[in-house]
């Protein structure tokens, strides 16, 4: 049944065991074995226990109850504890009132062990004249006990104390370590305190401490002392004692409060620190402490109401400068200064007076300020919240640096940026909150301005063809401007919206004067340069992208980050939050850009270009929609450079531009594919229109008499007017497309363009017949075709061309058996243009019925060698 | 004595006599031995065996800890405030009312089953049997023999002399 006998000490004589010392050396103690199985005494660890229970007064009868229980009271554990509920065991030398006193006794236990007998009563007189001053070296006599100098005072003798372990050399040694010193020490300061504290059984302020100390400072230290002694149990009656005890310290603290009160108002440092010292003697001082600072007068005397900041709201345009929290601040520091110059004559440093005078400073008073001042500005304006909130924010971290740097002996720069940081943290929720929305709204506002102007327009088809040179400079200007409008300081007037102007004359010469303008006055509002240079010539180029909608919105989000930015340096959980938001926002840029303004746009011209039906009105001027789109391409390609500028300059600082996971990158990535989806759908549907448009045009203006002559009548070898006109339409709207897109794109548009043109060029020649004369036209206008196809710089497509214009040839060979011939050189045509082809262009000839058998007979070789390969 | 009650799951225990107990999760936890146990193994139909605890004090631990469900867990550093509140509330004085041989089984169960509280309250219990006390009543009290020769015993007199009631 015992299977688990963790208490062998309740049946057998275990307890006996475990002490080795007395097991050891002398007879065992005779401890009556119960006639009955049930225990009847208890494991030392227990007896230990109960004896922290006793009070002093019944140890020593216990002690003497046998020689067992006498090495309980004897034991280290017991008076260790004792004296660290006095605090002065492990933590003394802490600045602990009981320091005094024991510590010189600590030393001598150490350095002058002269084992004697007793010697106690003699000590005790000695200490007792003078317990304040630090007592004469005493010569400690540890009883029944080794080596003093081995004593290490750390050492716990927890070991010992196990029940039911077999006594080892270990156990044997650590309990033969109970030294003694702690009893001795505790003996010490017992003896020394035993008469003060009795002495309040009786009396109270006519006690024997207040007739031996006169000094009140003294006083209190000793009240002090006596009521952490009145802790332990010391006699029978020691409640009724710690009552009176408690009392006459109350009444003492507060005739000392009372002169410390006195002090203040008369402005008396001296006396004021004085009291302060006694106070802090007595209890800590935190009455007095509170006393000092409550009666500051910041707390319910001073000027400064949140509201005058908005008094001059009206007068400043909407912008509030916070001049008047600027002077709230100011008056708070310069308190904070004249008070930690008092603080430190009035009270030690360690009682840490000033960080709590600042503490209760900032929750009373810049906590209050701060709330009635950001409520207000958001019932006005949420703009203006927003500024107030990190214009607040400043000044508070301000207040830390001050702290910290400017009012000596201040606070360490760690616990004052905490402190501030931990006043404002509950002020940030709400804005982080309302800076998103802020920013979504504001972003959503300009798409709806935009779409509905958008509405509004008479999209009249105007097109002046802008060469690319100049688009070119003036993307470059554009961007130039625009990195310099993000390096400058935050946009203050990002309300006063610039003003469209109409007027599309002397574009370029608008455009340069807003260039020289920027470069020569960098500190040019943002706002005037972005109008400048927007109403230059952008009022062609925004069919349907607006470039001062996507500046606007940057300018928001840039706004907004340089906000939010200033609170970077929040710590911890909030800091990660901080930058959280700060990347939502520069998302939320990318998400409202992308999906709600570039991609409509496009859609929008892709459907134009779907819509679009050539016809004879729009030749060589170009194709609306087609124009349009090229446009709009050259917009979202300057927006998109826009942004990379604007991540560039100011996330850069936030993200690693490296980490794929981030985001802010991911998104990045999103936008710039959203845009280059657009751009490629709208090309294709670009080449089909244009390729479309180009047959259109070679099919209604080439002649069929331009390739068959009626006559020889003069003809100059010019291409004829459908080639120019299709090369010209073609030349025309590659070049729109340079320098709007990458240039892999371009190529592949080019290519593209290039082998479509191809098709249409074959298809429209089997179209005519052409007669030998005719035959030299045909090769003029495929040599112009092809010079302008090797001016695309494409080498993958020039082959195409340059096969056709061999094919050319075709028609001015006379010789029937030469045609034949040429027909099967398919390595004259690179392998572009099959046998079958060629053929199928030599039946165009205007003689092909003579000349077909003949051509036939070269070509299928009915001849005998030819045979006996096959 | 395991109280019916439906509501709560219950553990059984098992006296060093064989009796069985069927108590409720926070009763048992009280003892932060059980406590620990429960946690560890989790719902089991298999009884605690309690090799140290006869049925009689099993008991008499059990409607303490009964009694006691509803108080906050002790912390780890109460040893100070412990001391300073050398009270006994009422219930708790009559509880130990007992015999001296079922106090210190009282006490030992506690110390085994880890309740603090108990404990506690059982050493102050002790305690205020012993002070004020002569070492001969001592000795009555708990049953022992002096083993000390008379000069030893006037030794250790003088030697704690400083410490005497006066």
């Amino acid at each position: 049944m015992n299977k688990f006998d963790f208490f062998g000490s309740i049946s057998s004589d275990l307890p006996i065991s475990i002490f080795p010392g007395i097991n050891s050396t002398k007879k065992p103690p005779i401890i009556p074995i119960p006639q009955k199985s049930q225990p009847q005494t208890l494991p030392p660890d227990l007896l230990i226990r109960i004896l922290r229970y006793l009070p002093i007064t019944s140890l020593p009868n216990f002690a003497r109850a046998c020689r067992r229980f006498k090495v309980l009271v004897y034991d280290d554990e017991l008076w260790e504890q004792h004296l660290k509920t006095l605090g002065v065991w492990k933590d003394y030398g802490d600045g602990d009132i009981m320091n005094a006193p024991v510590e010189p006794l600590y030393v001598n236990a150490k350095h002058t062990v002269k084992p004697k007998d007793d010697k106690f009563s003699e000590i005790s007189k000695l200490s007792e004249f003078d317990p304040l001053v630090s007592p004469p070296a005493s010569p400690i006599t540890p009883n029944n006990i080794g080596n003093l100098l081995d004593f290490a005072i750390t050492t716990a003798n927890s070991l010992s104390l196990i029940p039911g372990l077999p006594p080892d050399p270990l156990s044997q040694k650590s309990r033969s370590a109970s030294t003694g010193v702690a009893r001795a020490s505790f003996r010490k300061i017992y003896v020394e305190l035993l008469p003060y504290y009795l002495d309040f059984r009786h009396r109270r302020k006519d006690s024997k401490l207040f007739k031996e100390y006169n000094d009140p400072s003294d006083q209190a230290k000793m009240l002090a002392r006596l009521l952490s002694f009145g802790k332990l149990n010391i006699t029978l009656d020691s409640d009724q004692i710690n009552n009176a005890l408690e009392t006459t310290i109350e009444y003492f603290e507060n005739s000392a409060l009372h002169h410390f009160e006195l002090a203040y108002n008369a402005q008396s440092t001296a006396e004021m620190q004085k009291w302060a010292n006694i106070l802090l003697n007595l209890n800590g001082g935190l009455a007095c402490i509170q006393v000092f600072i409550q009666k500051n007068s910041i707390f319910f005397d001073h000027l400064y109401d949140p509201m005058d900041n908005f008094t001059y709201l009206s007068t400043s345009h909407g912008e509030l400068n916070f001049m008047q929290m600027t002077e709230f601040f100011n008056y708070v520091e310069e308190e904070f200064k004249k008070q930690a110059i008092l603080i430190n004559q009035i009270f030690p440093q360690d009682a840490d007076v000033f960080y709590t005078f600042v503490e209760r400073v900032v929750e009373d008073v810049i906590i209050e300020y701060i709330s009635i001042l950001l409520e207000e500005s958001h019932n006005r304006d949420i703009c203006l919240y927003l500024k107030a909130t990190v214009a607040a924010h400043q000044r508070c971290i301000h207040v830390a640096k001050f702290l910290w740097k400017e009012s000596k002996p201040g606070l360490t720069k760690i616990r004052a940026e905490d402190l501030m940081y931990q006043m404002f943290e509950p002020f940030m929720d709400k804005y982080l909150k309302e800076e998103m929305n802020y920013v979504r709204a504001q972003s959503e506002e300009e798409i709806e301005k935009w779409n509905q102007k958008l509405m509004n327009k008479s999209i009249e088809a105007q097109q002046a063809i802008l060469n690319n040179a100049n688009r070119e400079v003036y993307k470059r200007n554009y961007l130039t401007s625009f990195r310099n409008i993000l390096k400058l300081p935050t946009a203050r007037s990002r309300h006063s919206s610039p003003v469209q102007s109409s007027t599309s004359s002397t574009p370029r010469n608008k455009r340069s004067s807003a260039a020289s303008i920027a470069s020569s006055n960098p500190t040019l509002s943002p706002t005037d340069l972005q109008s400048a240079l927007l109403n230059a010539k952008l009022d062609k180029m925004q069919q349907m992208l607006s470039l001062e909608t996507a500046l606007q919105m940057v300018h928001v989000n840039k706004d907004s980050l340089r906000r939010i930015s200033a609170f970077t340096g929040y710590p911890d959980k909030m800091g990660f939050r901080i930058k959280e938001t700060l990347e939502s926002i520069f998302i939320l840029l990318l998400q409202t850009l992308g999906p709600l303004h570039i991609k409509p746009a496009f859609e929008t011209a892709i459907k134009h270009l779907g819509e679009f039906k050539s016809d004879l009105g729009s030749e060589s001027s170009g194709l609306a929609p087609l124009v349009e789109f090229f446009e709009l391409v050259h917009i979202a390609d300057l927006i998109q450079q826009m942004v990379q500028v604007y991540y560039d300059e100011e996330m850069n600082k936030f993200i690693d531009k490296t980490d794929f996971l981030n985001n802010c990158n991911k998104e990045k990535k999103i936008f710039e594919k959203i845009l280059d989806e657009s751009v490629a759908a709208g090309l294709n549907k670009g080449i089909q229109v244009l390729i479309d448009h180009v047959e259109f045009i070679l099919s209604t203006e080439q002649k069929p008499e331009e390739f068959n002559p009626a006559s020889d009548d003069s003809f100059d070898l010019q291409p004829t007017k459908a080639c120019i006109d299709a090369v010209q339409c073609l030349s025309n709207h590659t070049k729109l497309v340079v320098g709007c897109s990458d240039k892999h794109t371009l190529d592949v548009f080019f290519q593209e363009i290039g082998l479509r043109f191809f098709g249409a060029l074959t298809k429209h020649i089997k179209k005519f017949t052409v007669s030998l004369s005719g035959g030299f036209q045909v090769i003029s206008d495929l040599n112009h075709y092809c010079s302008f196809i090797i001016s695309l710089r494409q080498p993958n497509i020039t082959p195409y061309f340059i096969a056709l214009k061999e094919l050319g040839n075709i028609y001015i060979i006379s010789n029937a058996h030469d045609i034949g011939s040429f027909v099967r050189e398919s390595e004259r045509f690179n392998g572009i243009l099959h046998a079958e082809d060629v053929y199928e262009f030599c039946q165009k000839r205007e003689d092909w019925i003579t000349i077909k058998k003949e051509v036939d007979k070269e070509l299928y070789g009915l001849k005998a060698e030819d045979c006996t390969i096959m | 004595m395991a109280s019916e009650s439906s509501e709560s799951k219950k553990v059984t225990l098992k006296s060093c006599d064989d009796v069985e107990f069927k108590v409720e999760i926070p009763v048992a936890s009280r003892s932060i031995l059980l406590k620990n146990m429960i946690e560890d193994v989790g719902e089991t139909d298999q009884s605690i065996p309690l090799p140290n605890v006869n049925e009689k004090v099993l008991k008499k631990v059990l409607e303490w800890c009964q009694h006691h469900v509803n108080d906050p867990q002790p912390t780890n550093d109460d040893d100070d405030s412990r001391r300073r509140n050398t009270e006994i509330d009422d219930w708790d004085q009559r509880f130990l009312n007992v015999e001296q041989d079922m106090l210190f089984e009282i006490i030992l169960a506690a110390n085994y089953l880890d309740i603090k509280p108990l404990l506690d309250i059982g050493c102050k219990t002790v305690a205020n049997m012993i002070k004020g006390k002569s070492p001969e009543e001592i000795r009555n009290t708990f049953n022992i023999v002096n083993d000390f020769t008379p000069e030893e015993e006037e030794q250790i007199r003088k030697e704690n002399e400083w410490a005497e009631d006066r």
